[in-house]
């Protein structure tokens, strides 16, 4: 399958941003699998690696959201830790750089666009992220009263 | 009451807001900090409040002499995960075991002075982050060969800004055109796309702490820290895309591309 090697890019690519922000070295793996599910997905809701959709990039922060809340049960550690790590893969960075691209080619309309398309892909995946939280905080709330 | 269990009404203070500007200081949520402090406080038998925003601490105690209040302003915030578990293990077992003063400062002290990764680490983390992403972005081993380059300066600046940045978004603009301009540089390689190379590396900045923390700040009910935090979030982005645009329009001046 070709899309192994982006699967591999995606476990690296959650765990070198970790390191940068000092994560404990027990919980380098789980942060690295959280990003690779992530991107598997996106990849099983659309085989396409070209530049995300904006439904790719929701089902796969859900994902990110989910695992995150799970693990930081199973291991016990803050859910930011696996969610920040996660989110790296998703990141609407082809997008970026066309926006960049159009920018310093001068083709304004066509960067204005792009840069709408950028923001609402980032946006999604802040959504995203938002709502698994809200459920679990919401079950969390009605198991404790 | 047990000698284990009476502390000074100060230095359960000191204890419980000492932990709370560190865990403030490490990156962690608002909620989590206001929470630790006053469990700390409870564990002792001091009852407070505590009301804290991603600058500043404030906690209010009744102690027998009337109230004392403690003003903490958090001027520098870095992210360190390590700390931040390590810190909630703390709190978890002062509430437990309600260890005395000197052995709660100990460890406070520890934590504080704990390094993580080595600078080493932390800049081949910079670069490997740059190296992957070229490649997921569809580049060539080329590019992100480039990349790597960049994102090795990404992280040797961030140790320089370490020593005591203030205003955060210098730096974030610096990082961009920094790698504005070295990504174009990159241009000269024939069939090296610049733009995927700045992106690539850029891809280390990515604001992906402050946008949690103040998602998890708004849903919890703090409107202050959440909206401040996403505001820093959009800022940092800003400030990014400035100076890439400087970065690259610099290098267009030259008139080599």
């Amino acid at each position: 399958m070709i899309y192994a090697e982006y699967l591999v890019l995606a476990f690296l690519g959650s765990i070198a941003p970790a390191i940068a922000i000092n994560i404990e070295k027990r919980l380098l793996f789980w942060a690295g699998l959280g990003g690779m599910l992530g991107v598997l997905v996106v990849l099983l809701i659309k085989p396409s690696v070209d530049s995300f959709s904006i439904s790719q990039i929701f089902a796969g922060s859900l994902a990110v959201g989910l695992y995150s809340e799970l693990m930081a049960k199973v291991l016990r550690a803050p859910s930011t830790v696996f969610l920040i790590p996660g989110i790296f893969p998703l990141v609407p960075g082809i997008t970026a750089y066309k926006t960049i691209e159009a920018f310093a080619g001068n083709e304004v309309s066509k960067a204005a666009l792009l840069g709408i398309d950028t923001f609402a892909k980032s946006f999604t995946i802040a959504f995203g992220i938002m709502l698994v939280t809200a459920v679990f905080r919401f079950i969390r709330k009605k198991r404790m009263s | 009451m047990q000698m284990v269990h009476s502390m000074d009404e100060d230095k359960i203070l000191e204890i419980a807001v000492r932990t709370g500007s560190l865990l403030l200081m490490s990156g962690a949520e608002t909620y989590r900090v206001e929470e630790t402090i006053v469990r700390i406080c409870r564990s002792y038998g001091l009852s407070c409040n505590a009301f804290v925003l991603p600058t500043g601490i404030f906690v209010s105690a009744e102690g027998s002499n009337g109230s004392m209040t403690v003003v903490r302003r958090i001027s520098h915030r870095t992210v360190d995960l390590s700390r931040i578990s390590r810190l909630n293990a703390l709190s978890r077992r002062i509430q437990k075991q309600k260890p005395d003063y000197r052995q709660v400062m100990a460890e406070l002290d520890e934590i504080s002075q704990a390094r993580g990764y080595s600078n080493t680490v932390i800049s081949a983390a910079y670069a490997l982050t740059a190296f992957v992403y070229v490649l997921f972005f569809g580049g060539t081993l080329v590019e992100s060969a480039a990349a790597v380059t960049v994102g090795t300066v990404l992280g040797l600046l961030r140790f320089l800004f370490r020593q005591g940045s203030s205003f955060p978004f210098i730096e974030y603009s610096l990082g961009g055109f920094v790698s504005g301009i070295l990504g174009s540089l990159f241009s000269l390689i024939p069939g090296v796309n610049p733009y995927l190379v700045t992106i690539g590396a850029l891809t280390n900045l990515v604001p992906g702490v402050a946008l949690t923390n103040g998602i998890r700040d708004l849903l919890q009910g703090d409107i202050v820290s959440g909206i401040s935090r996403l505001g820093e979030a959009l800022m940092t982005v800003f400030a990014i895309a400035a100076g890439t645009g400087m970065g690259i329009a610099a290098w267009s001046l030259t008139g080599v591309i």
